[in-house]
């Protein structure tokens, strides 16, 4: 894979000469020693980092690195909890986003609020927006009479960032600014970079594509685990050879043996069906027809056999997560899908359920955990119509309360609370209840998404351990993941999503991480 | 909607987990009387004074008190409406055209079966109530579950059809011509619901008594209550645990329907006995005070009813008894609501008590 080779050389090449020639110029953003905790949570990590006049900064991480944290803290939306940030060599700590404005520190966010009913030209007059150049060149496609409710999702992402571009910022933040973006329109965005570069107007870019970064940037930051990991220059215009690798490397990590002191428990029984066992789950050019996602599967083929479990690398966004629900039946598809010889194309939920299917959701707190009802209540759905839990209708008190209180002890929820709400859990412990009552139906195919996320290590474990009891039990399971090094620790075999795509699945053992981290990057 | 406020703070709150609902609801009990001794205070009276004379007559006197059940019944009645609605996260604004529609249907459908005896004409009348009010909300029902359109809208559209609709039909086909206002067949008083002993209360809070328990049971204990429960507090939680929402969004909204129609043939059999044009007793928005007054709980609608009915009953009473302006009920009504409304404020003083306690 060539892709340096094949980056399109810019017209900014001269003007970045110019200004590298120039370094005397002070920087317009000085961060010094920030740090930002939220609730336990090491978020940012002594950053320091500085932005000179016309710089265009990228800001390269997978999902979780910090990089909105730090845009945040720039932004004014939240303060960080140590350290200094100046603005043209003045400290600035600013309340508000207004705040930041003033300071000439613009921002266009990854999910912008921007009025529905208003029209382009009539949002961007309540914004105090001038109809300058910039703003003519990022719209020069755009009918502006048209209200925003009937933009399209990329018209909207430039809407909002001309919003922001239109105030002229000294610096301009840009969260993401391409997710939702065609080619086209990326290209309008690059030259209005150029321009601001040209003027002298700095901006940081936030992304997890390589390719753009390594496109338009001046320079590339990378973040991973809230912490600066690594900086690149190009030089005379250009990225030296290796780049790609060495960026890939800082964002995924470089030593995959790093997280493997927890690796005997969860490796395959010896004499467990190791995967030679009967198909369990049968996927044939699965295309998803759910309601609209960024980026929905498209011709998805897969089998997965018992004993096993699949992982599913993925960045977030690419389709793990609607690929989870369609094969656990709450996305309908058009395809072939079957479990254990059962087709199940065009079944819902129900269906997909009676054939032994397990489902694990990646958002625990929204449709997981019922939070103002009982652990006990939350460890009884799914199964509340089963013949022990009721008779004609009526819950069977005692034996639901007995069965709680079994699983509460046998996977030691704390507190071991059978009454107390279940929001009030922590983060481990919503995953062990909500696990709980996924493994006691005894499923042939368990589909997690993302089962670990979030959680510290002793929960990972636990539920590191509770997959493996699956396919040791002569199940099957399905793990999407969006951490590489985690897919390739618990899994038997592995593949990558990118861009709704399934990407050739091969055994973990011989599994190349280099490799992999670029299609979870860049495809294949 | 003040109602709905109370419903987002608690839903997100960790610290109203924690909450003591009974404790809460009674210092906004306090709260509200105190902020009606302040009016009292500025218009003139003797807060001390209003209050006693208040709790003897609608209380203490038997009389009074007969008073007070009576009108406390069909508020709990379309209490027990509104709360299978909340728990399943639907707002039924529309109890005020179920009941309509529903005692209009009850009244007509009574009066063809006079002849038949009282058990006849109970189980007619209440028959036709149920259904009527049922059929005035699958409308919204259908809307919601087949199209995600807002209940709320729809349900307060059909308020004013039906008070419109009922009006025409009571001065037009439906009306009694052998008397001179508008009206349907009157029921004879010996056909209607009978009375508890020498009172005037009659079986209609047996009836509400029925429906609080059966309701409160079947929503703890059941496998539909539990499911729609679950369907109220996360409807996306509710889809993944293989519960069919839409089938009980719609449920609840067609059964809260047919329990406030219940509600509009019990006024029929007991203190009406006729449906009279542009009648509009307005339970619906008391009954959606009456749900959050109870802090969303079935058994709480009972002392819930009973203190709004005293209020009602007081707002009839007092004008001639001590002078006092209906609307002084009203203030009580709105305070002890605005208060419930500002949980923070209740736990802001609680907690400042505690910790005085604590030293």
């Amino acid at each position: 894979m060539a892709l340096i080779g094949g980056m399109p050389q810019h017209a900014g090449d001269a003007e970045r000469q110019e200004r590298r020639d120039g370094e005397l110029s002070p920087d317009l953003i000085r961060i010094s020693g920030v740090t930002k905790i939220y609730s336990g949570v090491v978020a940012n990590d002594n950053i320091r980092l500085g932005v000179a006049p016309g710089e265009v900064v990228g800001l390269l991480g997978e999902n979780g690195a910090g990089k909105s944290t730090l845009i945040a803290i720039l932004s004014g939306l939240t303060a960080p909890s140590r350290g200094l940030i100046e603005v043209g060599g003045r400290s600035f700590s600013p309340n508000s986003p207004a705040d930041a404005l003033r300071e000439g520190i613009a921002t266009a966010y990854q999910h912008g609020a921007l009025v529905p009913t208003l029209s382009v030209d009539e949002q961007l007059h309540l914004a105090n927006v001038e109809d300058d150049d910039t703003i003519r060149t990022l719209l020069r496609e755009m009918d502006r009479s048209r209200t925003v409710r009937e933009l399209s999702v990329g018209e909207r992402q430039l809407l909002e960032i001309a919003r922001a571009v239109g105030r002229t910022p000294r610096v301009l933040l840009l969260d993401e600014p391409t997710s939702t973006l065609e080619a086209s329109q990326v290209e309008m965005l690059f030259d209005v970079i150029r321009q601001r570069r040209s003027a002298g107007r700095a901006t940081v870019f936030v992304t997890h594509k390589l390719g753009e970064a390594l496109a338009i940037c001046d320079r590339i930051v990378v973040m991973r685990r809230g912490a600066v990991v690594d900086e690149l220059r190009p030089t005379a215009g250009n990225w030296p050879a290796g780049t790609e690798d060495r960026l890939l490397g800082a964002m995924f990590g470089a030593d995959p043996g790093a997280m493997t002191g927890n690796a005997a428990v969860t490796k395959r029984r010896p004499g467990a069906p190791a995967g030679n066992g009967s198909v369990v789950l049968s996927v044939g050019r699965v295309v998803d027809t759910g309601p609209a996602a960024r980026h929905r599967p498209v011709g998805v083929s897969l089998t997965v056999r018992a004993g096993e479990i699949v992982a599913i690398a993925g960045i977030q966004g690419q389709g793990q997560r609607e690929l989870g629900k369609v094969l656990a039946g709450y996305r309908p598809c058009r395809g072939a899908v079957s479990v254990n010889g059962t087709a199940l194309s065009g079944k819902g939920a129900r269906e997909f359920a009676g054939a032994g299917v397990g489902y694990l959701t990646g958002d625990r707190r929204g449709e997981g955990i019922v939070a103002r009802m009982s652990i006990t209540a939350n460890l009884l759905l799914k199964r509340q119509r089963e013949e022990g839990a009721q008779r004609f209708g009526i819950l069977r008190a005692r034996a639901i309360r007995e069965a709680a209180r079994r699983e509460i002890a046998a996977w030691g929820i704390r507190p071991p609370d059978p009454g107390r709400p279940a929001g009030t859990l922590s983060g481990g412990n919503m995953q062990k209840v909500l696990l709980a009552r996924e493994l006691v139906r005894e499923p042939v195919l368990l589909v997690a998404d993302n089962p670990t996320h979030g959680l510290d290590v002793r929960s990972q474990v636990r539920v590191a351990e509770a997959l493996r009891s699956v396919a040791n039990r002569g199940g099957a399971v399905i793990l999407l993941t969006a951490d590489l090094d985690e897919a390739l620790r618990l899994s038997d075999r592995v593949a990558v999503m990118n861009a709704g795509r399934l990407s050739p699945l091969g055994p973990t053992a011989a599994a190349d991480r280099a490799e992999l981290s670029r299609w979870m990057a860049v495809g294949w | 909607m003040v109602a709905a406020s109370v419903e987002s703070i608690r839903e997100t709150s960790p610290a109203a987990m924690r909450s003591r609902p009974v404790l809460e609801t009674l210092v906004a009990v306090v709260l509200s009387i105190v902020a009606g001794s302040v009016v009292l205070l500025i218009t003139g009276h003797d807060p001390v004074e209003v209050y006693r004379a208040l709790i003897e007559r609608a209380v203490l006197r038997p009389a009074g008190l007969e008073e007070t059940v009576v009108r406390a019944t069909p508020l709990m009645i379309t209490g027990v409406a509104v709360l299978i609605a909340v728990r399943a996260g639907i707002w039924n604004i529309g109890i005020d055209g179920q009941v309509l529609v529903a005692a209009l249907a009850a009244a007509v459908a009574a009066a063809l079966v006079t002849d038949a005896g009282r058990p006849v004409v109970w189980l007619t009348a209440t028959v036709a109530g149920l259904v009527a009010g049922a059929a005035w909300a699958l409308p919204a029902a259908l809307l919601r579950a087949r199209f995600g359109v807002n209940e709320i809208v729809t349900t307060i559209m059909f308020n004013y059809v039906a008070l419109f609709l009922t009006a025409w039909l009571v001065k037009g086909p439906l009306r009694d011509r052998s008397v001179v206002s508008p009206q349907t067949e009157l029921i004879p008083r010996e056909l209607r619901l009978v009375s508890l002993g020498d009172t005037r209360t009659h079986a209609g809070i047996i009836v509400a008594l029925v429906l609080v328990v059966l309701v409160g049971w079947a929503l703890r204990r059941t496998v539909a209550g539990l499911e729609l429960r679950v369907v109220g507090e996360n409807p996306r939680a509710a889809a993944v645990a293989l519960i069919p929402v839409r089938a009980y969004l719609f449920g609840a909204l067609v059964v809260s329907g047919a329990v406030g129609g219940l509600a509009g043939a019990n006024d029929i059999l007991s203190t009406k006995g006729t449906f009279q044009a542009e009648w509009d007793p307005g339970y619906g928005f008391t009954a959606f005070a009456l749900v959050f007054l109870a802090r969303r709980s079935a058994w709480a609608l009972v002392p819930g009813a009973l203190l709004l009915g005293m209020l009602a009953y007081g707002a009839d009473v007092m004008p001639r008894a001590a002078g006092i302006d209906p609307a002084f009920f009203g203030v009580i009504e709105g305070t002890l609501l605005a208060s419930l409304a500002a949980p923070v404020l209740i736990r802001g003083l609680l907690a400042r008590r505690t910790r005085k306690e604590v030293r």
